[in-house]
């Protein structure tokens, strides 16, 4: 019996692995067909954005470079927003002047941990808290609209209560916090020209090159208000408001380190 | 200077639908290549069902400031945690754009087996008060396909796959080929009772339905899988191989032919076009790791690359031909697209059943209750309808926050009581709208210099009143089966994409100028051209997709082959 659990305990993972690598093997054969027509070269570069500078890292090969934009001034151009602001690479203290295009966002809740400093709950959050209490409505459609998913797929029903809609879990988390907050710009897409010198050091870059970014998450006030200024310029189209949004980011910016 | 290979068929995309489609038609003597756009996942590696709390860094609950920073649209997904999150994409390297006040969540898997491995199994057939919607209260387009001619196709997918689940012989929601069902926790039975009692004969809780072995199948055959052995997570992969996955299921019976070419890291951009003819005649794609952008050349290419992606490479393959986009002579493609909405159900304990003895055995389902509205009578509020999922069941430790005390008496506590909850969750269908769209945004592009998709949807008046009646049945069956602390979401409505049920976009027709695919999938002006994946959807219905874009698959490449060997591609 013994022997026969130590045969079943080596062959499966033999068995396991060779059903799956069954369906990998035939891509070992590289086909002749996928002809090389050129190279990619680097369009896209990530980052995090606390106060008004955002910081990454990009790769080039094996070559990981970090790089920081310190947002100075917006504009608006054609109706378009543009951002200029510092821009230096591998934490060298030289810094370029570089000008870049919201090209588009990715929406989504605002920042669902705002500054851990603030213990305090907002008059909403406090509202909400006292209506939840008196009884049945509770504010939590996402956490509700996925509680089928999670009961049925993250097969904890026999091992957890299903949750409440109004329940954090380890699987809500997220989508809980979701709900507690306004809507905005959660990732926003800049197109920056880059100088000359700028981009012969990156090599082998695009023009223009894209900066991607999200806020951080944590202690990050200002970070968020800027954030928020942004997105409220692009929601409108009203030259006046517009204008009066302008001027609260610059003034944001200004006061900014 | 190496011959260049011309395959019988590309496919695009390696997951439930790839994969049908890789099985078909190398099963039916084609030759094909198979691009995806990620890695080959190492089951013994990736797949973490098996991994306790205590062997993560953060011990399940996940780098949150990293995922926020790489995932911050995935990690809305309950499955893209500390355990799965390896099966999601990193958000900024694969960007999509939306109004600032819009929000859609594009929950999206780049790796062979795509959303396959992470899914949450759970398989429902349409009928024909989903494929004839139109024709049953006047709203939309039918479907140019019936229940009746999908039907085979249902059953050859759900015999190889393996479905567990009971037959109910309920006209909106046909029975599948089954493999046994699984039980009812007690809180369920409870449920059930109480729910058959209220008279509705439309309203019955039933077991889920799901591709989950509940005995071992094709035993004796090189498709044989094991049955479950009820660790409970599926969504952080099976290495059993016991629920359906392409990776463990059609993809190795498509290797085995000897007749599919695997390519992986494979960003397919763009439809290469042949100027003469205006067919397809091959893909362009980046390779992801060295970034080489690549062509690769068949007769025939079919996409499987999910709902949204497919339509983006056919909104990205424009040319002096289709300059709109390859397929999109009727200005269609990129609309109607469709998400389930939720955001209504309700939630209770059941006191009166027994909390000290646990009843657990990682049962990985819940219950089901098929949509029961405007069947037979008309609702006042919203056509159309839903259905909920949801279960019952018994705490391990979370209600240790509940009681009182420290030390050895607590835990005595927390082990000797484990009180019942219970819960239930609208799926509800979303009507299809024109203005609910997707658009290249060529303003921005993604890590591979693609550029990406600009969605716009939000869900509409039918929606909302759908959702806040699924809050006052939810909360009706839940009293009616004597649950207490019953609390109730009558809305709002979810964020469109996070139900991850997205459909259309590509939708299928008898009309070229209003759709894009006739119906066997086939492009109306490309002919040798097939879209299989959620993206042909008409309607949204109310049950779960993934079942049907296989079985939609199967057969499109019934019809690619015959139409292949007849030489009409």
């Amino acid at each position: 019996m013994r022997n026969r659990k130590m045969v079943l305990l080596i062959a499966l993972p033999i068995l396991i692995s060779s059903a799956v690598s069954l369906a990998q093997t035939s891509a070992k054969k590289k086909t002749a067909a996928d002809a090389s027509v050129g190279i990619e070269p680097l369009r896209v570069i990530n980052g995090e954005m606390r106060g008004r500078t955002v910081t990454g890292q990009f790769r080039q090969g094996a070559r990981a470079m970090d790089f920081s934009f310190t947002i100075t001034k917006a504009d608006l151009v054609n109706g378009r927003l543009h951002l200029t602001g510092d821009f230096s690479l591998g934490g060298s203290q030289a810094r370029e002047k570089v000008t870049g295009t919201i090209a588009g966002v990715m929406a989504n809740v605002a920042n669902p941990w705002p500054s851990a400093r603030e213990a305090k709950k907002s008059k909403e959050e406090e509202k909400r808290a006292a209506e939840q209490q008196q009884g049945r409505e509770t504010k939590k459609p996402e956490a509700t609209g996925q509680l089928g998913q999670l009961a049925q797929s993250t097969q904890d029903t026999a091992r957890k209560t299903p949750p409440a809609p109004g329940e954090k879990t380890e699987q809500t988390q997220s989508l809980y916090a979701q709900a507690e907050a306004n809507t905005g710009c959660g990732a926003i897409f800049l197109r920056l020209t880059l100088p000359e010198r700028l981009r012969a050091r990156m090599e082998r870059v695009a023009e223009p090159l894209q900066l991607g970014f999200v806020l951080k998450p944590f202690d990050n006030e200002r970070g968020e208000e800027i954030n928020r200024a942004i997105c409220r310029m692009l929601q409108t189209r009203e030259a006046g408001i517009q204008a009066s949004s302008l001027n609260e980011l610059n003034r944001l910016l200004a006061s900014s380190n | 200077m190496a011959r260049q290979v011309i395959y019988d068929a590309i496919i695009v995309g390696s997951g439930a639908t790839g994969g049908w489609a890789a099985k078909e038609l190398t099963q039916k003597g084609l030759k094909v290549a198979v691009l995806e756009a990620g890695r080959k996942l190492d089951p013994l590696k990736d797949y973490t069902e098996h991994t306790w709390p205590y062997e993560l860094k953060f011990r399940g609950f996940g780098d949150q400031t990293d995922m926020q920073r790489t995932q911050p649209i995935q990690s809305k997904c309950y499955a893209c945690n500390e355990y799965g999150r390896q099966f999601f994409v990193n958000d900024l390297e694969n960007p999509y754009t939306t109004p600032p006040d819009k929000p859609f969540y594009w929950i999206r898997s780049r790796q062979v087996g795509g959303r396959s491995i992470p899914w949450g199994r759970q398989t429902y057939r349409l009928s024909n008060y989903d494929f004839k919607a139109a024709t049953h209260d006047g709203y939309g387009d039918d479907w140019p396909i019936s229940y009746e001619e999908i039907a085979p196709y249902y059953d050859k997918v759900e015999e190889f796959i393996g479905i567990s689940g009971s037959y109910e012989n309920l006209p909106q929601l046909p029975d599948s080929r089954f493999l046994p069902p699984m039980s009812f926790t007690c809180g369920e039975v409870v449920l059930k009772k109480a729910v058959d009692k209220m008279g509705d004969p439309h309203r019955r809780v039933i077991i889920g339905r799901c591709a989950i072995l509940t005995k071992p199948i094709h035993q004796g055959t090189p498709d044989a899988r094991a049955a479950c052995h009820w660790c409970g997570h599926c969504d952080r992969g099976c290495t059993t191989r016991s629920y359906y996955s392409s990776p463990a299921s059609t993809l190795p019976a498509a290797a085995r032919t000897g007749r599919m070419t695997l390519i992986p890291h494979a960003v397919v951009s763009n439809i290469i076009v042949d100027k003469q003819t205006g067919k397809a005649k091959g893909v362009h794609y980046v390779d992801a790791v060295t970034r080489n952008h690549r062509e690769v050349f068949g007769k025939v290419v079919v996409l499987c690359a999910g709902t949204l992606e497919s339509t983006r490479i056919m909104l990205n393959s424009t040319s002096t031909l289709y300059p709109n986009g390859i397929a999109n002579s009727s200005g269609v493609l990129g609309h109607y697209l469709m998400d389930h909405v939720g955001g209504g159900g309700a939630s209770g304990s059941l006191p009166m059943l027994d909390a000290k003895h646990l009843e657990q055995d990682g049962r990985a389902n819940g219950i089901y209750i098929p949509r029961f509205r405007n069947l037979t009578t008309k609702h006042g509020r919203f056509i159309r309808g839903y259905g909920f999922q949801g279960g019952a069941g018994q705490p391990l430790w979370e209600h240790a926050k509940g009681i009182a005390g420290f030390g050895s008496a607590l835990k005595k506590a927390v082990r000797e009581y484990h009180p019942w909850g219970i819960g239930l969750g609208g799926f509800g269908e979303c009507l299809a709208r024109f203005e609910n769209h997707v658009s290249l945004d060529k303003d921005v592009v993604d890590a591979w210099g693609i550029p990406v998709l600009h969605i716009e949807m939000t869900f509409g008046d039918n929606e909302r009143e759908m959702v806040r009646d699924m809050g006052e049945t939810a909360a009706e069956m839940l009293e009616a089966a004597g649950a207490k602390d019953i609390q109730v979401s009558y809305g709002p409505t979810s964020t469109p994409g996070i139900l991850i049920h997205e459909v259309g976009t590509a939708r299928m027709g008898n009309d070229p100028k209003k759709s894009v695919l006739n119906r066997f999938n086939q492009s109306h002006d490309v002919k040798n051209l097939f879209v299989t994946d959620g993206a042909c959807y008409v309607s949204s219905g109310n049950q779960n997709p993934t079942l049907t874009m296989m079985a939609i698959t199967a057969r499109a490449c019934d019809y690619i082959a015959e139409e292949y060997r007849a030489g009409r591609l």
